[in-house]
């Protein structure tokens, strides 16, 4: 399932941070490490917010959350995918 | 003498660095040509791109002045702004405020407009003759107004004084120190997370070889209690008619200069290869070339240190039976040679050091100057005070 590009999975975990500068950030981190990823408008079903998020598979729920917490960005909510709707990840 | 048609020879580095490099131009160009749309405002392909090339310029300017958090650097117009941020950001009506009598109108304008409007007690402790900060009368200042802010520049941009930051970071106690790089930022080697200044301010359009309209102000730890100076928007928490309280959103609003952020990152690039120590060391070797032959001339008077090791690459002189702006006109008309005459908008400067009103000639050389300007400039005076 994993190997479909992110748009087209049946899950996906959707980051969603406070401030582009934190996207770019995110972005450059996980670029580094060859992570997948795509960069989505916060999707309206989260919030009002017309900033960014990033998109991620969901086995890399653990390793994206040890980066970015790594490098200092902080994360507003994880929210998990699932044919157009959206939960909310437990802290 | 003879003149040479057509090239111009700029020795006005500490007011506008130029020429710009290719390498900036084309930063510029291409953001503006491909790319320019509104940064963090849209989630199309355009909006990202400048998103990330002001992120990218961000992480330059942390990374060169050795920044840890790249969201510590705000983002102005120039250092103007970072200024009157970081002073109207700072300071609460009552509070104590020191600084010297070498600044520019940048610092003197916001602090006197407080001054006279009540909501500050100002004092501007006295600098040497030569431009020096008198460090132990700031600290005894220090001491017996235990003041919310210090403010000091660390260079004067009429002579060219350098400030030690050390020493001043040494003596501020509980003070929040504020230092007005606007002098040294590309020309000096500035280590932040080595010094113990609270607010560094800068500009991008001299010595980091960027383009006008980019500046900056640099957070010590982000915590710093400093108010905006605008409201509006972010792009971010659009939901919210309340500014957002994290960095840099909080004191960035509006639609920046993308495209001289652009340039102002290859600026820092171009400053990068060549190395800021090298750029020291050539300036310095200009500088004494041109101090050693204006030591020599009849009826001219340099102001200032007169060692290139204690100053940048600034010297103002006075020459006996003329006025500065005669001196520059002449430079400018016959040579093409342009300097900046006057009292440089700072005027308690040139107060401390015997020049006011009248002011100076002030040559200020950059990185791209080379021997041969210097040699033409100094030609070029000796013809004038000459005839």
């Amino acid at each position: 399932m994993d190997h479909l590009p992110l748009e087209k999975q049946e899950r996906t975990l959707v980051f969603v941070l406070y401030s582009i500068h934190n996207v770019m950030k995110a972005e450059k981190v996980l670029r580094s490490q060859e992570v997948l990823f795509d960069t989505i408008p916060v999707p309206k079903e989260i919030s009002a917010d017309c900033g960014m998020a990033i998109l991620v598979a969901c086995d890399n729920r653990k390793r994206v959350r040890k980066m970015l917490e790594n490098s200092g960005i902080d994360i507003k909510g994880i929210y998990l995918r699932t044919c157009g709707r959206y939960e909310k990840e437990n802290d | 003498m003879t003149r040479s048609p057509g090239k111009i020879i700029y020795l006005d580095h500490a007011a506008t660095s130029f020429p710009k490099t290719e390498k900036v131009k084309e930063a510029v160009l291409e953001h503006f040509i491909k790319y320019s749309a509104s940064p963090g405002r849209s989630g199309h392909s355009l909006s990202l791109a400048a998103s990330r090339a002001l992120f990218e310029a961000r992480e330059a300017i942390a990374a060169f002045f050795h920044v840890d958090d790249s969201r510590k650097v705000i983002f102005t117009r120039n250092v103007t702004e970072s200024l009157n941020l970081a002073i109207h950001g700072m300071v609460r009506e009552g509070d104590r405020v020191i600084t010297t009598s070498m600044e520019h109108n940048s610092v003197m304008r916001p602090l006197r407009y407080l001054e006279e409007r009540g909501l500050i007690q100002l004092t501007v402790v006295p600098s040497s003759p030569e431009g020096f900060a008198d460090i132990p009368g700031l600290a005894r200042a220090v001491q017996a107004q235990n003041p919310r802010l210090l403010v000091v520049n660390h260079a004067s941009n009429v002579t060219g004084t350098l400030v030690d930051l050390e020493r001043i970071a040494g003596i501020k106690g509980s003070a929040c120190l504020l230092v007005d790089g606007a002098q040294t930022a590309g020309s000096i080697p500035i280590h932040l997370d080595s010094l113990d200044v609270d607010l560094f301010a800068f500009t991008g359009h001299k010595a980091l070889q960027g383009p006008q309209g980019t500046g900056g102000l640099i957070l010590k730890t982000g915590e710093e209690p400093l108010l905006p100076l605008m409201q509006g928007g972010t792009g971010s928490h659009s939901e919210f008619e309340q500014q957002p309280d994290f960095l840099p959103d909080r004191f960035e609003s509006g639609t920046p200069n993308g495209c001289g952020f652009a340039g102002l990152a290859a600026g820092i690039g171009v400053v990068e290869e060549r190395g800021v120590p090298a750029i020291r060391e050539h300036e310095k070797t200009l500088t004494k070339r041109l101090l050693e032959a204006l030591l020599t001339m009849d009826r001219v008077h340099i102001l200032g240190p007169r060692d290139p090791d204690k100053q940048t690459a600034v010297v103002s002189l006075q020459v006996d039976r003329m006025s500065p702006s005669e001196v520059g006109f002449q430079l400018d008309r016959e040579f093409d040679i342009c300097v900046r005459t006057g009292l440089h908008c700072a005027p308690a400067a040139h107060r401390t050091i015997g020049s006011f009103p009248q002011g100076t000639v002030r040559l200020s050389l950059g990185m791209t100057n080379s021997m041969d300007d210097v040699d033409a400039a100094i030609e070029a005076l000796q013809w004038i005070i000459s005839r």
